[in-house]
């Protein structure tokens, strides 16, 4: 019933932004879009909370041990117990390094952000144990804890059985809007490595309290998959050692999710990390046999050391 | 003679001197003056609240008003002018006097310097966000 009423509130305003933005990049305006050069604005920026700000020319390393799990929705991926998460960013005066992105920030001011970057599509990390996802631990959106047992007329597919996965990478654009606590953002991704070809958008708002050591942000957004993308990672097709009855194309669709994450200073180098997330994933992949669950959750408490 | 025209060029050469001072004086004391004109916050962010003094030359009569930016702060008649105000603020800011018919009349840009030399920015990802 959340899951109904959060996809109400935010699938609707933003599907036609999806479907918009999807449209551009078919007809090749989507690379236009990402590298449109714009001037930068080097105004400063209000940095009261210290955890979302970083100092710049200088890497920021932190190491987390903890406990915690993380699920596949991929039948046979095993659900992973996650016992370390690493945080680790560099932000020069455009330029930076945060968590797997790279790029470019080309506004900056006070209420505003936006960055043009490249990384990786982290579908991929359902696919083989020993991604580095699998073992480190996602504070935005993860996967499913308990497997289901599968359902008589269910296809028998497992990870075993595919083809492998690649790994494909993206280039984005976000823009960010902060307004005291709160902070809305809008990131539009391409596939640039030919693996799928697919395109990811999102959007999400965030809230913020914080006291005095204290900070606790939750964090509803949805993200809209394409079908190619989809298609890519759960469709199952000649390529796949699978009976043709378990052929399958995926299709896009709207994935909401709700994330929450608490930290507490406990001195100047530890502080305790606690965050849980829950994603509902669309029936264009669901209904794939490889995947066994309609939404993917993650949870981990830990405690962290920065250097 | 020869000393008598020494002695008036040197009594010329000490009224010219004297008369420069006095015209240098004046053209101070009518000048806009705000100080200080920076303000030093530990780093980039922090609000800075600073107590400013005016010197302000002759007024037209009328209604003047001091603004930050576009902020109107306040305002004051010609004939009793404040000469001090504290201001906030958190970047550098354009502090001017402006009529009734907005015109600005004098205007001082107002700096704020950090004492921590390194800037901070947002961050373009969550923390604990590798993946």
């Amino acid at each position: 019933m959340g899951v109904k009423v959060l996809s109400a509130m935010l699938i609707k305003p933003f599907y036609f932004i999806a479907k918009a933005s999807l449209k551009a990049c078919s007809v090749g305006l989507c690379a236009l879009f990402l590298f449109v050069p714009f001037p930068v604005l080097a105004e400063p920026e209000d940095c009261s909370n210290n955890e979302q700000c970083i100092e710049t020319d200088q890497w920021s390393i932190g190491i987390a041990l903890g406990l915690g799990v993380k699920s596949n929705p991929v039948k046979g991926g095993d659900a992973i117990p996650q016992v370390l998460l690493i945080d680790i960013a560099w932000y020069g005066e455009n330029a930076y390094f945060d968590n797997g992105e790279l790029g470019y920030r080309w506004l900056q001011d006070q209420d505003f952000t936006a960055e043009s970057y490249i990384t990786f599509d982290r579908e991929r990390a359902y696919f083989s144990f020993w991604d580095p996802a699998n073992i480190i631990v996602n504070t935005g959106v993860a996967s499913p804890v308990n497997p289901s047992p599968s359902s008589p007329d269910e296809e028998n597919v497992s990870l075993d059985q595919i083809s492998s996965r690649n790994w494909a990478v993206l280039v984005g654009t976000k823009a960010h809007y902060y307004t005291g606590s709160h902070k809305w953002s809008l990131a539009v991704e391409s596939d640039i490595s030919g693996v799928h070809n697919g395109q990811r958008i999102s959007l999400s708002y965030q809230k913020i309290w914080s006291g005095e050591g204290w900070r606790f942000q939750l964090r509803p957004s949805v993200v809209y998959k394409s079908d190619k993308l989809i298609d890519y990672y759960y469709g199952l097709n000649a390529q796949d050692n699978v009976s043709t009855n378990a052929y399958f194309e995926g299709s896009g669709g709207f994935q909401p999710s709700l994330s929450a994450l608490y930290i507490k200073e406990l001195n100047e180098d530890w502080q305790l990390i606690v965050n849980g997330s829950y994603q509902h994933l669309n029936k264009g992949m669901t209904n794939s046999p490889l995947v066994e669950r309609k939404h993917v959750s993650s949870i981990f408490f830990g405690f962290g050391y920065r250097f | 003679m020869k000393r008598v025209l020494l002695c008036a060029l040197f009594v010329m050469l000490t009224q010219t001197s004297i008369a420069a001072r006095a015209l240098s004086d004046e053209k101070r004391l009518h000048q806009w003056l705000v100080q200080p004109k920076a303000c030093i916050v530990q780093k980039l962010g922090d609000t800075c609240e600073i107590e400013i003094i005016i010197t302000l030359p002759p007024l037209p009569p009328g209604l003047y008003c001091y603004y930050q930016n576009k902020l109107r702060l306040m305002c004051f008649d010609a004939q009793a002018p404040m000469m001090q105000l504290t201001l906030n603020y958190t970047q550098s800011i354009l502090f001017s006097i402006q009529n009734q018919e907005n015109e600005i009349f004098y205007s001082q840009q107002l700096e704020i310097k950090t004492r921590e030399s390194k800037k901070k920015v947002r961050r373009a990802r969550d923390p604990w966000s590798l993946f």
